[in-house]
């Protein structure tokens, strides 16, 4: 089986590189990590990941911004955010912006794979039936 | 009963009165009561003497014409300070005496000791002027006021200038006067007391706040006929509402950027640590299930100096908070530990710290501010000054403490950018405003390419 291709986005260099690692030995091919919203849009628009796991809170684009701008640019790529806040409100925004989860960072590993997972695989039901 | 003994009953039994009686000449024929306005004035000294030859020239004088006027027919009435000593007053009504025939045949005056009252009305006064409350009538009918001495002074108004309402409603500020006005129409219909603050511009055009009392006066058919009140200048009272109002909306910002900058510490900081800390956890319990175990054991002893350094990090944001060592050691020990990290963190050459309270712990308050003052002082060496030397004193001078800190840094000018100062958060106003709230003094010296020198004195007042 083919490994599902996700970028990350975190403008925390320790959060980012211990997320790549995670991911990395949970079986996703981490094809690119941004520090921020600008060099989240633009690597996943060069890249092409199956999903992207977005920081809300970076520097020069926040993370609902570059959400928004993914729906519009690259709709087939599900992005699932991934926030410090357990706020239902986030959460509301986030899913306004186009976003298909929503998880909070202390979540279970099992349930950040299965987040991720159940992301592409609705995307890919979306574009089967489209 | 001849009048003589008929006047002598009445002033007799009167307190605080006396009776005189003179003749045509001026002369006495009768002098008695409870409080003649000479005890010297027996009958037998006083009869047939003039009050020249009874009382000082000057107030005989005035006597003898107050007499002269009444034998004219006209009845007198004058309050006059008495000459026996400070503080004695007299009111005196002085009525012509008629024969059978209608003709005037001498006068009588009527004394009376006035001293208490008038006492009471110099109080009032006094304590008028030093509440700075001024009294006024407005005659409905006439349309004419009158107004209390201390009132023309609060307006700046020449003591016993005629005044209309109309001359009156053109001190109110411009502001204001609809709201008094509709205020004072009301109390026409309704004479119920109220009270409302209002501005005034006093003749030299300086506005004053003014808290006015106000009630309407009936007569008996109930009808407003007069409205009186009381004008009391709140002006410094309005001002130190003010400046306490700034103040505390300045002490909201502080606390308010200062929860800001906490929460942004701990959202980018400890938060997104604890985060990664936690996902790398995620990882070894991962790398575990798969039986990796010397890579997990590399992994968690990676995260235990992690872990140490959020542990460094967390502290230095409780030291920010209220540092432990102050509490516990003291002003001299805080600002000692302070300067040794500033040190480390900006990377000086040099740092020589004098510090010496002969370990006597000051109040609490003083110790807070003066830590304050250090510690932005400090902050300000390490991110700004782009210092190499630094130079942090404490010690007594007599009764004050003063702290100094000054660096060999670019410096600025200190006159020209205050406001850039603060808002590029060098925080010379809240060092000061910290000082001034312990009624301490704060004084910078910088200039470009001079460095800077800051300077903190507060009283070094005893640990209580």
């Amino acid at each position: 089986m083919r490994r599902l291709r996700a970028l990350v986005a975190d403008d925390h260099p320790a959060v980012r590189a211990a997320l790549v690692e995670l991911l990395d030995v949970l079986g996703f091919e981490v094809v690119g990590a941004a520090g921020d919203g600008v060099d989240a849009v633009a690597m996943a628009t060069e890249l092409g990941p199956d999903v992207v796991l977005m920081d809300l809170s970076m520097p020069v684009l926040n993370g609902l911004d570059a959400t928004r701008l993914l729906r519009e640019d690259l709709p087939e790529v599900p992005v699932v955010v991934f926030s410090a806040f357990d706020s239902a409100e986030l959460k509301r925004q986030a899913l306004a912006a186009g976003a298909v989860a929503y998880l909070v960072k202390d979540s279970a590993t099992q349930r950040l794979r299965a987040t991720l997972e159940g992301a592409v695989a609705l995307a890919a039901g979306r574009a089967g039936s489209a | 009963m001849s009048a003589d003994t008929a006047y002598r009953a009445v002033a007799e039994h009167l307190p605080d009165a006396a009776v005189v009686l003179f003749d045509l000449d001026l002369r006495l024929q009768l002098a008695t009561g409870t409080t003649l306005p000479d005890p010297a004035w027996s009958a037998d000294h006083a009869v047939g003497r003039t009050m020249v030859d009874l009382v000082p020239a000057e107030q005989a004088a005035m006597l003898q014409a107050c007499f002269r006027a009444a034998l004219a027919g006209a009845r007198q009435h004058l309050e006059t300070p008495g000459w026996r000593g400070p503080g004695q007053y007299w009111a005196l009504d002085v009525v012509p005496l008629r024969g059978e025939d209608g003709v005037v045949s001498g006068g009588m005056a009527f004394w009376r000791d006035i001293s208490k009252r008038h006492r009471a009305e110099e109080a009032l006064l006094e304590a008028r002027q030093l509440a700075r409350s001024g009294s006024w009538e407005w005659d409905l009918a006439t349309d004419r006021m009158r107004w209390s001495p201390e009132l023309y002074r609060i307006l700046g108004v020449q003591p016993g200038a005629v005044l209309t309402r109309q001359r009156a409603r053109e001190f109110i500020h411009p502001d204001d006067l609809a709201m008094r006005e509709e205020l004072l129409a009301g109390v026409r219909t309704d004479p119920s007391p109220f009270q409302a603050e209002f501005r005034a511009v006093r003749t030299d055009g300086t506005v004053v706040w003014i808290l006015a009392h106000t009630q309407g006066v009936c007569d008996p058919a109930g009808r407003v006929v007069q409205v009186v009140g009381t004008n009391q200048d709140i002006t410094t009272a309005k001002q130190a509402e003010q400046e306490r109002r700034r103040l505390l909306g300045r002490l909201y910002e502080l606390l308010e950027g200062q929860h800001q900058r906490l929460a942004a510490d701990l959202h980018d900081g400890h938060l997104q640590s604890l985060a990664a800390i936690g996902l790398r956890l995620d990882h070894a319990a991962v790398r575990l299930d798969r039986g990796d175990v010397a890579l997990v054991g590399g992994m968690l002893r990676s995260l235990r100096q992690q872990t140490r350094e959020e542990l460094v990090a967390l502290r230095r944001t409780i030291t920010t908070l209220r540092p432990l060592v102050l509490d516990q050691r003291g002003l001299a020990a805080a600002v000692a530990e302070l300067a040794t990290a500033t040190r480390a963190r900006a990377g000086l050459d040099a740092c020589e710290v004098t510090v010496d309270l002969d370990g006597a712990r000051l109040d609490p308050e003083v110790e807070t501010a003066l830590f304050r003052v250090a510690q932005q002082a400090l902050a300000n060496v390490d991110q700004h000054a782009h210092a190499r030397r630094l130079k942090v004193a404490l010690h007594r001078d007599g009764p004050q403490v003063v702290l100094v800190v000054e660096d060999d840094g670019r410096g600025f000018d200190p006159a020209h950018t205050q406001a850039v100062a603060d808002s590029h958060g060098f925080g010379l106003t809240c060092m000061r405003e910290r000082l001034h709230a312990v009624g301490g003094e704060f004084r910078l010296e910088s200039a470009p390419g001079a460095g800077t020198r800051i300077q903190a004195r507060a009283a070094a007042r005893a640990a209580p």
